[in-house]
This record gives C-alpha cells, structure tokens and sequence, in this order.
C-alpha cells in the first residue's frame, strides 16, 4: 500500500472548528456586514471588541470567523505573511504556522493561532480585519476599492490613482483641510438605502519615508516593515496627525490624481467609463467558480462611478493640492448647504 | 484632458496564484477511490505515476489540485489538520497547505517547489491518504 509513510512522520495537531466547540461568540459589525465572531479564548475577544456591535443572532451573520487559540502554539517573529487561493479558498500563513483559511462560499474564516497573536490588537483590527473584507467583502455586497475617501459631514469624495500617485499623502493633507478622513488605501464600498456607502476599517495611514517634508509630526514616528515588504511609516491619523476620522460616508464624487511637474492645478471630468475600467482592472481576478461575486462587485463599482468622476491634475506641494481641491469640493457640493438641507 | 496616467495600469498580477496552470494529469486509485490528480509539481506526478494504481474510469471519486509553487519556504513545519463543517485543512508550516472540500470531493493546495520527493512519499502523501480514508465524524472524535 502506497504512502504508509515508513519514517517517523511529523506530529499532526488537530483542531475542530464546529462552532458548538467554540463556546465564546461575539457579534461584530464590520463595514456595515454581521460578523459572527467565535473562539475559545477570553483575550482575543477583547483584540476585537471594538467591531462590537448587537444583532440578533437568529437574524444570521453575513460571515462568519471561528479561531481556536492553541496555547501550544508558538509564534514566529519577523515572518512575511503569505497568501495563496484557489477555486473558493483563499490561504493566509502568518507567523509561520498559524494559517487561516477564508471560505469564499461559505463565507468563513477558519483559523487556529497562538496565545500571542490573540492578544495582538494591531494584527487582527490592522491586518487581519481588512484582508479578510478584501477577500469576502465581494460575497457579501462589498466591493474592495482601490481609493482614499474624505469625508466633509457625510458627503464623501473617493481619491483613487495609479500607485504612487500620492493618494495617501493628498488624503492626509486634506484631512489636514478639515475634512475627516475615512481611508487612505482601501475603501469599502456597499450598495444600501438606495445608494452607496463607503465604508473606511480605521487602520493606520500608511505613508512612504519622503511624506515626513511635508508632515512634521512624523519626524517622532519610526518607519516599519509593511505587510508588502515596503519601508513606511504607518501612524493613527488620530495620535499621530492630530485629524478627524469617520466610519463612513456617502460618496458623492470620485476624483483621480495627476500629478504635473508645475505648481498650477485643474479640475476636469473625467469619462465615467474610463474610472470603471480603472476600477475593474484594479480589483482582484477571481476565478470562474466566484461568478456571484464578480458580478455583485461589478454592480457596485457602476454605482461608486455613477458619481462625478474629476481629474485632478496638480503639483507643488500637497497642502497646496489638498486646498485647491477643498476649494473645487466647497464651490461644487456646496457642502454646508447640502448638510443643512439634510439636518 | 490628459487621462494618460489614469489609464496606466498594468494587468493586475495574480498574487495569490489562482491561475497557475496545473497541466500534469493522471487518473490514480488511492485508499480505492479513484483520484484524478492534476499538478504542476514533477515530482508529486512522478511519485504517484510509479506508487499508485493508475485508473482506467472515466469517473473519479476525488480531485486533486496540487500547485508548486516557486516563492514558497520548502520548511515542512508541524502537521496541523484544521476540521470545519465540511472543510479539512491540513498544513506543514509555510511549505504545504490544501484544502480537503468533502461536500464537493475535491482537494486543493499547494506545495513548495523545493520539496523533493522524498518528504512528499513519507510526511505529505500520508497524511493525504489518511485524510481521505477517514471519515469526517470518525477524525473529529479522535480529536
């Protein structure tokens, strides 16, 4: 008989993940979907209380994420997570032996992990929370999009662009302009109450070494190793930036970055087909299986870019972007009217 | 309008290895069911080409998905079997995971390039074959 395996094989560990095994349950609310949250650790509820949110059980979660804590278990620093997917499974290794699997049809995240990345606050709200609605956020009605989103009262504008285009450095500094910043990176875009909803995680800003010219506060702050390997500073825009934050908002324009090698700057539409195309091509391919969810994704991106879709061309500084286009946003969308009205 | 730089995306990579092409395919008896066995990895078709019975049936019971994967640590760490509904996982540290869908009969993974074929016949291969041996009820009362 084949593969008896004649040499001393490996210890194999075995965990079930029924949910009757996993005693402790919490309900969460993560971009407007019920997370079930379930674990037989006391430590890692806290890591996540602050998704907490009450809804009732019967009403069925929209996902789903069991994680069994093995005190056994020890944990690798300094180990590159790694990410690998097929058909309707995506895997996600960190710390070397911890993997979690993330269902895409059931809608699931399975996982077992040490006593110490129980407790890792910043793992699972920085990392984990957001990776896990990049990979089911399109089951579920929510599209992962590629932009930074401010937020002026609750009217939005999306700050999308091709990497390195300064989206996280001008969402800063516009934030630094009053607004409130919902993202700087990925925004979570929901179709709901006959519009869309743009939804931010609240993780770190992420900023590259050259953004400390123009924001000094970084000067205190220490540059870190990013999940993709890069060197960035990664600050809470609250503690470090000293400016506001919000949830979410409604999106009311999408506007896309330029930058030019003079100081004047522009404002132009932008053919709307041209920011779906740009939307589309960013997102994840998905395999034939996930159809479902290539086509609910597809409807939201139409709905975020039936918005006003802007060029903004600019250079100098980004203070001075972040002020020429507070000015177009003000004149626009007359923003203090609109919240008026609707107060 | 210039849209030049808007439009400057490349075709997005296919980081998570989806679409790696698996074109090593072989029909094999295995704990007597019969497994169609599609991989990229030489050696996993290599090994089961000369250690299992081969299958004449136009039918499997089973399928399997087996992905090599160049960028992937050959650290074979401990054998870890995660069991949820109808999902069982198995994983060897950051040098081999897959995914055993009973409901659908279907297993997926991946496995690091750098294994050669020796840890696959005595540490990967057995633990497979006890997977799919076992029956779901009997491998969590056992847990």
């Amino acid at each position: 008989m084949p593969f008896r395996g004649t040499l001393a094989i490996k210890m194999l560990r075995t965990h079930s993940l029924e949910s009757e095994d996993l005693a402790l349950k919490l309900t969460l609310e993560i971009a407007g979907c019920r997370c079930l949250f379930s674990t037989n650790n006391r430590s890692l509820f806290d890591s996540v209380s602050r998704w907490r949110s009450h809804w009732e059980l019967g009403s069925g979660p929209d996902f789903e994420i069991r994680v069994i804590v093995d005190p056994q278990l020890a944990r690798e620093a300094n180990a590159l997570p790694q990410f690998r997917g097929l058909r309707q499974f995506v895997f996600a290794i960190f710390h070397s032996r911890e993997t979690f699997l993330l269902d895409l049809f059931e809608r699931r995240v399975t996982a077992v992990v040490s006593e110490e990345t129980a407790k890792d606050q910043e793992f699972w709200n920085s990392v984990l929370i957001p990776i896990t609605m990049g990979v089911l956020g399109p089951t579920m009605g929510v599209a992962p999009i590629h932009s930074a989103c401010l937020a002026w009262n609750n009217t939005g504008m999306l700050i999308a662009g091709v990497s390195g285009a300064g989206k996280s450095t001008l969402a800063v500094a516009l934030a630094k302009e009053g607004f409130a910043l919902v993202s700087d990176d990925w925004t979570y875009a929901r179709c709901e109450d006959g519009g869309v909803t743009a939804y931010g995680l609240g993780v770190p800003v992420k900023l590259m070494p050259q953004s400390s010219r123009y924001f000094e506060e970084l000067a205190a702050q220490r540059l870190k190793v990013s999940l993709n390997g890069e060197l960035a500073f990664e600050v809470d825009p609250v503690e470090a930036l000293g400016v506001q934050v919000a949830k979410r908002c409604t999106p009311q324009c999408v506007v896309f970055l330029e930058r030019s090698d003079d100081d004047e700057s522009s404002v132009t539409p932008l053919d709307r087909e041209i920011a779906r195309k740009f939307f589309y091509k960013s997102a994840e391919v998905l395999p034939p299986e996930l159809q479902n969810a290539i086509t609910g994704r597809g409807e939201i991106i139409d709905q975020v870019t039936s918005r006003d879709c802007w060029l903004f061309r600019y250079g100098g500084t980004p203070q001075q972007g972040a002020r020429a286009l507070r000015r177009f946003f003000e004149e626009r969308y007359d923003v203090d009217r609109l919240c008026a009205a609707a107060s | 309008m210039s849209t030049d730089s808007v439009l400057q995306l490349p075709d997005p990579p296919d980081l998570l290895r989806r679409f790696v092409e698996t074109p090593l395919e072989q029909s094999v008896i295995l704990e007597g069911k019969r497994v169609l066995v599609r991989t990229n990895h030489q050696g996993c078709y290599e090994l089961l080409s000369r250690h299992a019975g081969s299958s004449e049936a136009d039918t499997c019971d089973l399928t399997w998905t087996i992905v090599s994967d160049t960028e992937m640590s050959s650290d074979l760490g401990e054998a870890t079997l995660m069991e949820s509904g109808s999902v069982a996982v198995l994983s060897f540290g950051r040098g081999c995971f897959m995914a055993l869908q009973r409901d659908r009969m279907e297993l997926i993974g991946f496995i690091s390039n750098s294994v050669d074929e020796h840890k696959l016949e005595e540490i990967i291969l057995p633990r497979i074959r006890e997977l799919i041996a076992t029956p779901h009820s009997d491998r969590i009362s056992h847990a």
